[in-house]
């Protein structure tokens, strides 16, 4: 070290005597720290935010397992992976007198152990939680109910489970007796009874009312005695309004008798790399007998382990907590934490290769100088190293200088970044965290997560950065010998040919001088301009880069995301009334001629989304559709198939297996707008618009038969995915079912292919997505439709009348809300809780969008000063040449004229060079996407493009007239007196 | 005929004590198709008198009058084209533009003044600097003799009335250096343009019609040689 201190005071003096470059390379540096922070500490600061977010919806576990046993539980809290583990017990139900609500009669107890109270966010807001087995927590929802209870009374509790018995129907034992399937009863979509069987109730039931087709059956369970309410809780997230029961919870132990069966829930430890859902898997299977296994094999899933082995598991009886763990960065789901990852690294990429260009350009501009006083040391002995170790000297004492000003300063990016996302954040969480929609107490802020490790992080990729950056000018530099400094250095930079350069003739005879200069300046020289080409060629490439990754992340994310496959546009917004009656055609139409006619509606608009009924033979579908359709159950059966996908999936030889499609209807004039706006003609009977994109993904074609892997998710688009040529006809069909036979009639629906239309299309309306083929008719068709279907009563989907009236004391408001559909719902209902469905996918897209913009601005920053300080070593380079052209009368015009066509050139070389780096970028994110996640569309960021190269062009123009500006004031006798070199 | 005059031209560089005179009321005239030698030691003067001749520095009192016209009063652009049809200005450096080969370099002047290419013209120029194999090279594959050719053939593609040498032989060796002078003097003679050359070489100012003698900022000897041809 002592022999470098020589060479450290003369690099540390000429650091002094170049202020403004020592400045700008200081400044690269900084912002380069700056960001560096902001990626490392901002990622764990969103990620612990989501986290907590999740937490307050979700609760604090990461698995909940169903039905285990003493035995299970045992070798599952062994597990390595597993950290804690709590047993959450269900006690059955038992008649609850004090309720006023007949839909929830009952109390639905449950026993929670130690800090599983915490962990389900279990939120005391009077008396305090139970502690033991005697002490009951009630639901708030029982007191807001109007049940006549409160802290301290007590409930008498003769706990049963509830069963349903469902009764045969008339004719039915006989069409048993005939070898025909008993006709069953479905609750809810969730929960189904066949005839003649009585099945145990699930957890969570709604009460209905009995009637002539079932009977709810109480079976005791043998736990009896009298509990003390001590406390209520907010409603728990899992307790709905529709539920039997109010929830009810005692405190409780982990142990179990022999026999029992309880539910689990535990956290892990995210440090492990287990597959703890598989082990869970494997040791519930160790614990089944063949006749278990034999079932579990026809209707579980399939687990794959890391080795590659195959545990069967019992559909849904693993839960997992993959919200959290996917923001603790452990998601199931690979794809989520490899894109985290993925883009860290991006950006990390992205900031270094900002800095390293700007501090390259800067060691690179200056070597002539630097060559003059190194030449002079190595003339009195110093060695290479030495005059190597100068350049590392000046970068890393203005990193030292950098890192704690530049820490701090990220610290506070992340600090304003968070701060200005958190609308958007909230917004995320209203549409995942019911609780907070709810209104419940759950406060979620941000706070800043300083990790050391990410501090140490930001220093080493600093530290590697700069270092990256100075090497290549190091080690040019120790080249420099005594001659350079005695000579000066001859480099101008001015490319030499032996033969000469071919006379601009052309332009010479044209009298253009200032097109001669500016031609031979940049094609002759490019050292000079190297930087400038260099800085511009880096911004467009960056800038279009992100761009185009953050693009492909928002449209993974559109294809990932469980949003609604449609989300409404702004044509459906402003409306505050709306109209639905879903199970009549009659009602709603009834209603509907209301509304049309009446004096006191000031404007309405119809939605008619039709969700699946109808059928488009999978012949009619092309060969690239099928092709992914196959795809993606290869996906789940690698081996063979198994005959029941084939024929509903593949080979469909019914009308309900061939894939459906969703309708849309129109008004007529809306129809024409859009059919105008996609240039589709609608000349044709019954016209019919198709939207011209198709998602197949393993998400939505989700296979549960026997022997499915879960694959990691892969989507295939598909474009135009029907083979029908434009104006021939569609052949929808219905099956149309007749109780009487038992069959199924085909109906077919011919209406006029007019032509695909585009997302843009119809964006005012819609936004669409999904594997279901999106129909767009207008309302004469959906009548002509209706008209071949006169059975076809109400509609699977959305049907509403949104609109607004004139008066605050409207008659057909008052009319309309009498009208209730079965389940007591008014047909009239607020229009925001129809419409408003949160734009999850919004809220993300501008998260990321104003990250990205965040994080492209401050490296615009760094690239703007690699350009604005390459403008100025042009110019400084050029002092004497200036001058010369001035001393031979060139005037002020015909300068700046020579620089515009200059900059004209730099731009358009530079555009070359950027349209190249990022078409090979491009490809290479689009080449490992689509084989990482099947095939996905990418669309060319048009606008980007545009703002970039005319914000290269504004900056270069303004930079060079900022660095020219001095030259009327050029002192032309000190220059020309000076060789140029 | 009186082409140039200046009158009283001083000079003066910093201010206080740090004050430098670097010429001191300089007055002199030249005749249409002169050659004048101005000599004299090192930081006497004569560069800086040269130079604003030359109009590309300014003096800090007095007029010079080119053609009746006192240049130093025009603005920056009038200036500048007054210099590139009136002047042409060859430096002992060559200052040649680095990124122009030699015939882009002789035309540069004339394409500057907004006139097109006289290819006829430059070839003849080329031809007679003996450059003809050369054109295409750029300055820094030439010699020093080779650079300051050029740097002559701007002044004779242009055809400027005045030829303003400042030690256009100080870089070169002795053959060399007399061939240049002589296309100097081949300039004079052949295109009737008046030539000031500045040089500290007494043998070579004795070729001049006239010599000026300059020693600390004055005028010590203003002298004719010989009567103007």
């Amino acid at each position: 070290m002592k022999n470098k201190k020589i060479i450290f005071q003369v690099t540390k003096t000429y650091m002094k005597k170049n202020k403004k470059r020592t400045i700008i390379t200081f400044a690269g540096i900084l912002v380069m720290v700056v960001l560096m922070t902001a990626v490392f500490i901002g990622k764990d600061t969103v990620m612990d935010f989501m986290r907590r977010a999740v937490e307050a919806d979700q609760g604090k576990w990461h698995y909940q397992v169903y039905d285990v046993t003493g035995e299970e539980i045992d070798e599952i809290s062994k597990l390595e992976s597993v950290d804690k583990l709590e047993v959450s017990k269900p006690l059955g139900y038992t008649d609850f007198p004090q309720s006023v609500n007949v839909e929830t009669p009952f109390l639905e107890l449950k026993g929670y152990s130690g800090e599983l109270f915490d962990w389900m966010n279990i939120n005391v807001i009077s008396g305090r939680a139970p502690e033991n087995e005697n002490e009951i927590l009630l639901s708030e929802r029982a007191i807001k109910d109007g049940a006549d209870i409160r802290v301290g009374d007590t409930v008498e509790v003769d706990a049963f489970d509830r069963y349903v018995h469902a009764f045969y129907m008339e004719g039915e034992e006989e069409k048993i007796a005939a070898g025909k399937e008993p006709g069953e009863i479905t609750f809810g979509f969730i929960f189904t009874v066949k005839h003649g069987d009585t099945v145990k109730a699930p957890a969570h039931f709604a009460y209905w009312p009995e009637n002539d087709e079932f009977e709810e059956i109480h079976k005791p369970t043998g736990l009896k005695g009298t509990y003390k309410i001590v406390g209520i809780m907010e409603t728990p997230n899992y307790e709905a309004d529709g539920h039997g029961g109010y929830t009810a919870l005692t405190k409780t132990d982990t142990s179990l008798e022999d026999g029992e069966v309880a539910n689990i829930v535990l956290t892990t430890d995210l440090r492990s790399n287990e597959d703890t859902e598989g082990e869970i898997a494997g040791i519930i299977d160790s614990h089944r007998t063949e006749a278990e296994r034999a079932e579990i094999a026809e209707n579980g899933v399939v687990h794959m382990m890391k080795d590659g082995t195959r545990i069967p598991e019992e559909n849904g009886q693993i839960i997992i907590n993959d919200m959290l763990l996917v923001f603790a960065a452990k998601g199931a789901d690979s794809n989520i934490n490899m894109l985290m990852i993925f883009f860290q690294v991006f950006f990390i990429i992205l900031i270094s290769v900002a800095s390293l260009v700007l501090i390259y350009n800067v060691f690179s501009m200056s070597y002539k100088e630097r060559s003059r006083y190194l030449g002079m040391l190595s003339s009195v002995g110093a060695t290479r190293r030495q005059k190597k170790w100068s350049v590392y000297y000046e970068v890393f004492v203005l990193l030292a200088m950098a890192l704690p000003v530049g820490i701090i300063l990220g610290l506070l990016v992340v600090k304003g970044g968070m701060m200005l996302l958190y609308p958007h954040f909230s917004k995320i969480i209203s549409s995942i965290a019911t609780n907070v929609i709810a209104g419940k107490s759950c406060e979620i802020d941000y706070h800043l997560i300083v990790n050391p490790i990410n501090i140490l992080f930001v220093i080493i990729f600093s530290a590697i950065a700069v270092w990256i950056s100075a090497w290549i000018p190091a080690v040019k530099i120790s080249k420099v010998g005594p001659i350079e400094s005695i000579r000066g250095n001859d480099d101008t930079g001015v490319r030499l040919r032996k033969n000469g350069y071919k006379t601009y003739l052309g332009l010479m005879l044209k009298g253009r001088p200032e097109r001669l200069l500016s031609a031979a300046s940049i094609g002759r020289n490019r050292h000079s301009t190297r930087g400038i080409i260099r800085s511009i060629t880096v911004f467009i490439s960056l800038t279009l880069i992100t761009a185009f990754a953050v693009r492909s992340f928002t449209d993974f994310f559109k294809s990932k995301t469980n949003q609604e496959d449609v989300t409404v546009g702004p044509r459906y917004k402003g409306y505050k009334y709306s109209f639905m009656f879903d199970s009549s055609d009659a009602q709603y139409y009834s209603g509907r001629d209301d509304i049309v006619k009446s004096d006191e509606v000031s404007d309405y608009i119809e939605m008619q989304i039709e969700l699946g009924g109808y059928n488009i033979s999978l012949s009619d579908y092309t060969e690239e559709f099928r092709t992914d359709l196959n795809r993606i159950i290869d996906m789940y059966y690698p081996e063979e198939k198994p005959e029941i996908v084939v024929e509903n999936f593949l080979e469909p030889t019914d009308i309900w297996a061939n894939p459906e499609a969703n309708i849309i209807t129109l008004s007529d004039s809306d129809f024409t707008e859009v059919a105008k706006k996609a240039g589709v003609d609608i000349s044709g009977a019954n016209p019919v618009l198709v939207y011209d994109t198709v998602i197949l993904s393993t998400d939505e074609y989700e296979f549960t038969f026997e022997g499915a892997l879960k694959p990691a998710y892969t989507s295939y688009e598909v474009k135009k995915p029907l083979n029908y040529k434009v104006g021939e006809e569609i052949h929808m069909m219905y099956g149309e079912y007749d109780v009487k036979s038992d069959e199924v009639r085909k109906i077919d629906i011919p209406v006029t292919f007019s032509g695909y239309i585009a997302a843009k299309d119809i964006e005012e309306y819609y936004s669409l997505k999904g594997a279901t083929l999106w129909l767009i008719v207008p309302e004469s068709t959906s009548e002509y439709i209706r008209s071949l279907t006169p059975k076809k009563d109400g509609i699977m989907g959305i049907r509403q009348m949104l609109f607004n009236v004139n008066t605050d004391d409207s008659r057909l408001i008052r009319n309309l809300s009498q009208l209730k559909d079965e389940f007591d719902n008014s047909a009239i209902r607020s229009a925001s809780l129809t419409t408003g469905l949160t734009d999850f996918l919004g809220a993300i897209t501008r998260i990321v969008s104003i990250v990205a913009t965040c994080f492209t601005l401050l490296i615009a920053l760094i690239c703007m000063l690699n350009l604005y300080n390459s403008v100025m070593g042009r110019r400084l380079s050029r002092y004497q040449e200036l001058s010369v052209l001035k001393s031979m009368g060139m005037t002020e015009n015909q300068k700046r004229k020579m620089l515009l066509l200059e900059n004209l050139r730099l731009i358009l070389k530079s555009i070359i060079y950027s349209g190249i780096i990022t078409g090979v970028f491009v490809a290479a994110i689009r080449f490992v996407l689509n084989r990482r996640f099947g095939k996905m569309s990418f669309t060319l960021p048009v606008w980007m493009i545009l703002l970039t190269v005319a914000g290269s062009v504004i900056s270069l123009l303004l930079f060079t007239r900022l660095c020219y500006k001095d030259d009327k004031n050029i002192t032309l006798i000190d220059e020309v007196r000076t060789e140029l070199q | 005929m009186e082409i140039l005059r200046c009158e009283g031209i001083s000079k003066i560089y910093g201010s206080g004590d740090t004050e430098i005179r670097a010429l001191d009321n300089v007055s002199f005239s030249v005749e249409k198709g002169e050659f004048v030698s101005i000599i004299g030691p090192s930081g006497s003067g004569k560069s800086t008198l040269l130079h604003i001749l030359g109009g590309v520095d300014k003096p800090t009192e007095g007029k010079v009058y080119i053609d009746g016209t006192d240049i130093h009063s025009l603005n920056e652009d009038k200036l500048a084209i007054f210099r590139r049809r009136q002047i042409g200005l060859v430096y002992q450096f060559y200052n040649l533009m680095p990124v122009l080969n030699i015939d882009e370099n002789i035309a540069l002047p004339h394409l500057l003044d907004g006139r097109a290419l006289d290819k006829e013209r430059l070839d003849s120029v080329v031809e007679h600097l003996g450059l003809t194999d050369r054109r295409g090279n750029l300055p820094n594959q030439l010699s020093g003799g080779q650079q300051q050719r050029v740097s002559i053939g701007r002044a004779l593609y242009s055809h400027p009335a005045i030829l303003l040498a400042d030690e256009p032989t100080g870089n070169l060796d002795r053959k060399t250096g007399e061939e240049i002078i002589e296309l100097l003097k081949e300039s004079n003679k052949v295109n009737k343009q008046t030539l000031i050359l500045i040089t500290h070489d007494e043998g070579l100012a004795m070729q001049a019609d006239r010599v000026i003698s300059i020693e600390d900022g004055r005028i010590i000897q203003n002298e004719r040689v010989r009567n103007i041809v």
